[in-house]
């Protein structure tokens, strides 16, 4: 499949941080007791849906004027989903926009907290764990073909070991005595590869799998399914989620088109653990006596990719995206780690690219200047900060605004993605219908990806064409089940019809 | 420059570190 529909779901950990109790009067002591990422959750979470309701903006529900969604998800954690799109920098453009637009729903909602007097400062972690070992998700989603997805075992091997570029990093909650020794790193490369126990399942919130197999109709487009990770990290990282989308995708080409073998680990789940902690170590594989290492892995992957690329013709962004991986993986060759977790090497400056690699460079200088150890809760709450979507306290984006990281996109293209939809996807009609319906006489009801309803407040003249064609003379219901059409004048003609004739009544 | 950058985030990382804990800890 050449043409490819990709989109993210990330969750967001809200953090509530008190001011000392001697700073607060007593009687909000009382109500508000402790920092924290789990009390108080449910009212914040709720500030943040009224700052988005106060913002003006046009709205259908959950869903927005750029095509994408936010809501509150199980565990009052937000969530944004990216609209459809068709290219990897969309992909970027539009998971970022969602961290921007997350942060100045936070920073609403820090005035409505004062309003009704509450105490603190609302933080907003793109993460994906708290400190009392709750877990919440990165998901990515990929438009595939049934050929793809009755071989979705040959990516696998992929998606295990791809954590080593696209890991977000994390000092983890207790280090069991069996993970130490040689080539064991004092922190973890990934986030979510503790809380996965299967290769496929249907279950998101417990007995995890790589893949999730839950069947959501969300496109008919012919026969194509929807592919859903679930074990992915959250990234800062413009460059790194770049990766993770770009490599991922190039790997669904190739199965598709037949990738031939790849060595399967044997025990799938438990390297996906293990390499998170000993990124250098080798895993048994079927058929390979002395078995491979996460990197060897990943080799065997992009040698694949040289080949088929050789013999079939590459986009643009596919050609940037292999050569990407390329860069990647020789730097990640040649950096050096101390078994204290000190990067001692690191030639391909993986340090301004790589979260994983970022985080270990910036928890190392903190360390180093104020000689602490990694279980210190100074340098835990730091592991936190980077994830902080605040430019004001968050450690990658003040990373990024002193420009220590390497960003892969322009920032105007985030700013685009916050206010417009691709325009290339079924996003740019659902955007299209709501823009034109904000501020009319009439409800919009987005019940989920592939439709969109218009209910007129009034009643309109069951005289006019439209009225006449569907029976219905309040409503008009528009079907997007094809999510590569981002035109459809006749459609929209029908909306703007439909509504100028709701402004008449 | 380089130098200038890391300084920077010197100062604000020991800002963080200054403006800090107990959630933290409880995981031990």
């Amino acid at each position: 499949m050449e043409e490819r529909i990709f989109g993210t779901e990330c969750e967001y950990a809200l953090f509530h941080q008190l001011p000392p109790p001697s700073a607060q009067g007593s009687g909000k002591t009382a109500k508000w007791s402790g920092t924290s990422f789990s009390e108080n959750l449910q009212e914040m979470s709720h500030l943040l849906v009224c700052a988005l309701r106060g913002q003006n903006r046009p709205l259908a529900g959950e869903f927005l004027a750029n095509g994408g969604r936010f809501y509150i998800d199980r565990g009052s954690h937000p969530e944004y989903a990216t609209p459809e799109c068709r290219s990897v920098a969309d992909v970027i453009a539009h998971e970022k926009a969602g961290d921007r637009l997350v942060q100045k729903l936070v920073e609403e909602a820090g005035g409505l907290m004062a309003e009704k007097d509450i105490p603190g400062r609302l933080h907003a972690f793109k993460n994906n764990h708290d400190p009392r070992g709750n877990t919440y998700g990165s998901h990515e989603n990929y438009l595939v073909s049934p050929r793809a997805m009755e071989k979705i075992q040959q990516i696998i091997p992929f998606l295990i070991t791809r954590q080593i570029f696209a890991g977000a990093g994390k000092i983890p909650h207790l280090a069991p005595p069996a993970f130490s020794g040689e080539d064991w790193l004092p922190f973890a490369v990934s986030q979510r590869a503790d809380f996965v126990e299967h290769v496929l399942s249907d279950r998101a919130s417990d007995a995890r799998g790589i893949i999730n197999t839950r069947k959501r109709e969300i496109t008919r487009s012919g026969d194509n399914v929807r592919l859903h990770v679930i074990l992915g990290d959250s990234n800062m990282s413009e460059y790194a989620l770049k990766l993770k989308i770009g490599t991922t995708a190039l790997v669904l080409r190739m199965i598709e088109d037949g990738l031939g073998d790849i060595p399967a680990f044997l025990q799938p789940v438990q390297a996906l653990k293990v390499i998170s902690r000993r990124p250098a170590g080798v895993h048994a594989v079927e058929g390979a006596g002395s078995g491979h290492t996460a990197l060897e892995v990943q080799s065997i992957y992009l040698e694949k990719a040289l080949g088929y690329f050789s013999s079939h013709a590459a986009t643009g962004e596919e050609k940037a995206v292999l050569c990407l991986w390329e860069t990647t993986l020789s730097g990640l060759k040649n950096l050096r780690i101390s078994p204290s977790g000190v990067i001692e090497d690191d030639p391909g400056e993986l340090s301004r690219k790589l979260d994983w690699v970022i985080k270990a460079w910036l928890l190392n200088r903190a360390r180093e200047k104020k000689n602490l150890d990694w279980s210190d809760p100074h340098i835990k709450h730091l592991d936190f900060r980077y994830h902080d979507l605040d430019p004001e306290t968050g450690l990658f984006e003040r990373c990024a605004s002193l420009g220590l990281v390497d960003r892969v996109i322009e920032e105007e293209a985030i700013l685009l993605a916050m206010e417009a939809p691709p325009h290339n996807t079924r996003a740019r009609l659902r955007g299209g219908i709501i823009g034109e319906a904000w501020g009319k006489d009439v409800e919009v009801l987005v019940e989920n990806w592939e439709s969109i309803r218009i209910i007129a407040k009034s009643k309109v003249d069951g005289m006019h064409p439209f009225a006449r064609q569907r029976r219905s003379v309040n409503g008009l219901k528009a079907n997007l089940n094809d999510p590569f059409e981002g035109c459809n004048e006749a459609l929209l003609k029908r909306v703007r019809r439909f509504l100028d004739k709701c402004d008449e009544v | 420059d380089k130098k200038k950058q890391l300084q920077q985030l010197d100062n604000f990382i020991e800002g963080v570190l200054q403006e800090a804990l107990e959630e933290f800890k409880q995981v031990e």
